[in-house]
C-alpha cells in the first residue's frame, strides 16, 4: 500500500535552523529511485543534494526554489511503497562550497561570432579586471579593442529592480450601509455610484480607478463625485488609488495588492447587516499611517451617513 | 669636459688603450700613415710606433687572420675593415676561428681581439661601400657586436671591447665621424651589453642604435610638439643585447618600435621584436613595428639613396600606427 510522506528540510550541520531549497532536481510527478538526487539545499555558501531516501513519486512541492525555511519544514510530499521502517532518514550529500571558477579564457567571439580583436595588454586589463572583452568597443584599427578602451569602460548599472513593498500597510474598517442601502432604493441609482461619491469626496486628489469583475471599470479625479461619473473613461494607466468592489457574491473581507503603479487600493467587501467592510492597503510610502486613519473616517461617515455627500 | 669629434673619441680611446696596455696593437688598410680612411688612428704611428701601428695590404682576409692569431698568441689587436662590406671576405676568419676558438678549446684561451669597421651610407658611397651587416656577426654564438652613437660611448665601448677577453666588432658609422660631442677629460669605458635611455618618453618606445638614434630624437622632438613623447633606447651593445631595458621601457609604454638603416628583414629589429613578442606579450597595445632600409642593394643616386635610407619621416609614419 502506497504511503505518502513529507520532505522536509534537513537539518544538516549542528548549527544550521535554517535552509534554502535552492533547486528541485524532480519534476512534480515525476518517479525517483531511492537514492536519486530530490533538491538541492544551501546554506551560507554550501550547497547540498538531498537524496530520496525510497524510491517514490514526487506529488507536491510545498515550496518554491529559492524560498528560505526552518529545518524541520516540509517542503514536498511523495508516495511511496516502500514500508515506513525501511525508509532511512534522508540523506544529504554535500556538495563542497563553490570554488572560484579558474580564470576562464578570454571569450574569443562576440555573440554574433566574430573574433574579439583586442590588444594583448587590453586582454590582460580585462582579465584582471573581471571584464568581458565581447561588452566592449575597440577605437583601434578594425576596431581593435585597447589598453584604453579596457581602461575607459564602464560596466552598465544592474538594472534598478523596482523597490519592494515589504510590509504594505493595511487598515479594515467598515461603515453601516443601512442609511446607503435606504438611499440607493429611494433615488433607484446603482450601489456603486455611491461609492464612487464617497470615495471621491473623501480622498483628498489624484488619479482614482474603479474595479469591478476583475477589470477597470471607470476612472475619476478625486473631489469630482457624482460628475466623475458621467465622464468616465476607461483608460488603465498608473493610478493614484485603486478601488475594487467585490459586489455581492464577493468575498467578506478582500485586501488587494499594490505595486509601483497603484500604491493604494480601497476594496469594498460583502456587506453583512449593518456592517459593510472595507480595506485600505498602503505602500507606507504613498500613504501615511495617520492619512489612512483619515481617510477611513471620512469613508465610514460619509458612507453610515450618506446626507453628509451633500455637504 | 670638451667637445669631440666621434672619429676622435675613437683614436683618443685606442690611444689611451695603447698606453695602459703593450699588448695592444694596430694594424688595417691606411691605418699607420694616413691616420685611418676616416681620421680615427691619427697621430697613433707617431706616438707608438711602426711596431704597434701598422698599415696592411688591401687582404681583408690576412688583417682579420693576423687578427686572430695575434689574439691567441697573447696580444690585444685592434683591426679595422675600412669599410663594413668587406667583411664578407673576413668571414671566415672571424665566424669559423674568432668566434669558435674559446669554446673548441675548453676555454682555455680566448681571442682578445677588437675589429673596427663603418657601416652606414648617406655619402654617396653605392651598394658595395654603404652595408649595415651587422646581423650576420649578431647571429653567430662567440661574437659581440656593439655599435655606439654618441661621441661618449665611441670612446667607451671601444675601450671595454680591447678589455674583452672575447673577440668584439666594433661598428662606426660613416655618418658619426664628423659628428661632435661632450667628452669628458677621463672619459669612462661604456659596458658591453647595457642599453643607454637615450630619450625618456610615455606613449612609444623607439629601440635603435648607431646614427638611427638620431633620427629617432629628430622623430621624437617632431611628435612632442604634438603632445607624443617617445622613449627613445640607445641599444648600444647588439649582441649581447638588454632586453630588460626594452622590457623596463614597453612596460611603460606598451608599444615598441625597432628603428635601424640595416635592411628590415631578417634584421636586428626582428630579434627584438620577437623576443619581446615573447617576453612583453602582455604589455603590447599595439603591433610590434620595425622601421628599416627595403630589401635590396643600397642605391648609388643620392636621391634614390635619400628615400631608401629610414627617416624620421618614416618613423613616425610607424609611431602613429602605433597610436592609432
Amino acid at each position: 500500500m502506497a504511503a505518502t510522506i513529507d520532505l522536509v528540510m534537513p537539518k544538516l550541520g549542528l548549527t544550521m535552523t535554517e535552509g534554502t531549497l535552492v533547486e528541485w532536481k524532480v519534476a512534480l510527478g515525476a518517479a525517483f529511485a531511492v537514492g536519486e538526487i530530490l533538491f538541492v539545499v544551501e546554506t551560507d555558501k554550501i550547497a547540498t543534494e538531498v537524496e530520496a531516501p525510497a524510491a517514490g513519486q514526487l506529488t507536491e512541492m510545498l515550496i518554491a526554489k529559492g524560498t528560505t525555511v526552518a529545518v524541520g519544514t516540509p517542503v514536498g510530499r511523495y508516495t511511496t511503497e516502500t514500508a515506513a521502517a525501511e525508509i532511512p532518514s534522508p540523506k544529504a550529500a554535500p556538495i563542497a562550497a563553490p570554488q572560484p571558477e579558474p580564470a576562464a579564457p578570454q571569450a574569443v567571439t562576440r555573440r554574433d561570432g566574430a573574433r574579439v580583436i583586442a590588444t594583448p595588454r587590453a586582454r590582460r586589463l580585462a582579465r584582471d579586471q573581471g571584464i568581458d572583452l565581447a561588452a566592449l568597443t575597440g577605437s583601434g584599427p578594425g576596431g581593435r579593442i585597447k589598453a584604453a578602451d579596457v581602461e575607459a569602460y564602464r560596466p552598465p548599472a544592474p538594472a534598478m529592480a523596482p523597490p519592494e513593498i515589504l510590509a504594505p500597510m493595511v487598515l479594515v474598517d467598515a461603515f453601516d450601509p443601512t442609511a446607503l442601502i435606504a438611499l440607493h432604493r429611494k433615488l433607484k441609482k446603482p450601489f456603486p455610484a455611491f461609492l464612487v461619491l464617497a470615495v471621491g469626496r473623501a480622498f483628498a486628489s489624484g488619479r482614482i480607478a474603479f474595479e469591478r469583475g476583475g477589470r477597470i471599470d471607470m476612472t475619476v479625479a478625486a473631489r469630482r463625485g457624482l460628475t466623475a461619473i458621467a465622464e468616465a473613461d476607461f483608460k488603465t494607466e498608473a493610478t493614484d488609488l485603486l478601488v475594487i468592489d467585490v459586489g455581492k457574491d464577493g468575498p467578506a473581507e478582500f485586501r488587494p495588492s499594490v505595486d509601483a503603479t497603484a500604491p493604494i487600493a480601497l476594496a469594498f467587501g460583502r456587506a453583512k447587516g449593518e456592517r459593510a467592510p472595507f480595506t485600505l492597503v498602503a505602500d507606507p510610502k504613498a500613504l501615511g499611517h495617520e492619512a489612512a486613519f483619515a481617510l477611513a473616517r471620512r469613508l465610514r461617515d460619509l458612507l453610515s451617513d450618506p446626507l453628509r455627500l451633500l455637504l | 669636459m670638451a667637445e669631440t669629434r666621434y672619429g676622435r673619441a675613437i683614436a683618443k680611446a685606442l690611444e689611451d688603450a695603447m698606453a695602459e696596455d703593450p699588448a695592444v696593437i694596430l694594424f688595417g688598410e691606411d691605418v699607420a700613415k694616413a691616420g685611418g680612411p676616416f681620421g680615427a688612428t691619427r697621430g697613433l704611428l707617431e706616438r707608438f710606433g711602426p711596431d704597434r701601428v701598422r698599415d696592411t695590404p688591401i687582404s681583408e682576409a690576412a688583417i682579420v687572420g693576423a687578427a686572430v692569431g695575434a689574439a691567441m698568441g697573447g696580444l690585444k689587436p685592434v683591426v679595422e675593415i675600412m669599410f663594413m662590406d668587406f667583411i664578407t671576405l673576413a668571414m671566415d676568419a672571424l665566424v669559423n676561428q674568432a668566434a669558435k676558438a674559446r669554446f673548441m678549446f675548453g676555454a682555455q684561451g680566448s681571442v682578445p681581439m677588437v675589429l673596427r669597421t663603418p657601416h652606414g651610407g648617406g655619402i654617396g658611397a653605392g651598394p658595395q661601400h654603404s652595408q649595415c651587416l651587422e646581423a650576420w656577426l649578431a647571429h653567430v654564438p662567440g661574437l659581440k657586436v656593439v655599435c655606439p652613437a654618441t661621441v661618449g660611448d665611441a670612446y667607451g665601448l671601444l675601450r671595454a671591447a680591447i678589455d674583452d677577453p672575447d673577440p668584439v666588432i666594433v661598428i662606426e658609422n660613416k655618418a658619426l665621424y664628423a659628428a661632435k660631442g661632450e667628452l669628458p677629460d677621463q672619459p669612462e669605458k661604456t659596458p658591453i651589453g647595457k642599453a643607454r635611455l637615450a630619450r625618456p618618453g610615455r606613449d612609444a618606445t623607439v629601440v635603435t642604435y648607431g646614427a638611427s638614434v638620431f633620427t629617432a630624437i629628430e622623430a621624437a622632438t617632431t611628435l612632442a610638439k604634438e603632445g607624443i613623447e617617445l622613449e627613445v633606447i640607445d641599444l648600444r651593445s647588439l649582441q649581447p643585447w638588454d632586453e630588460g631595458a626594452v622590457l623596463a621601457s614597453l612596460k611603460k609604454t606598451h608599444r615598441l618600435v625597432v628603428l635601424h638603416e640595416a635592411v628590415e628583414a631578417f634584421g636586428v629589429g626582428a630579434e627584438v621584436v620577437a623576443r619581446l613578442a615573447d617576453i612583453g606579450f602582455d604589455e603590447l597595445d599595439a603591433p610590434l613595428l620595425r622601421v628599416g632600409a627595403p630589401f635590396m642593394p643600397v642605391p648609388f643616386a643620392k636621391s634614390l639613396e635619400d628615400r631608401y635610407r629610414p627617416d624620421a619621416k618614416a618613423l613616425i609614419a610607424a609611431v602613429r600606427r602605433l597610436l592609432a
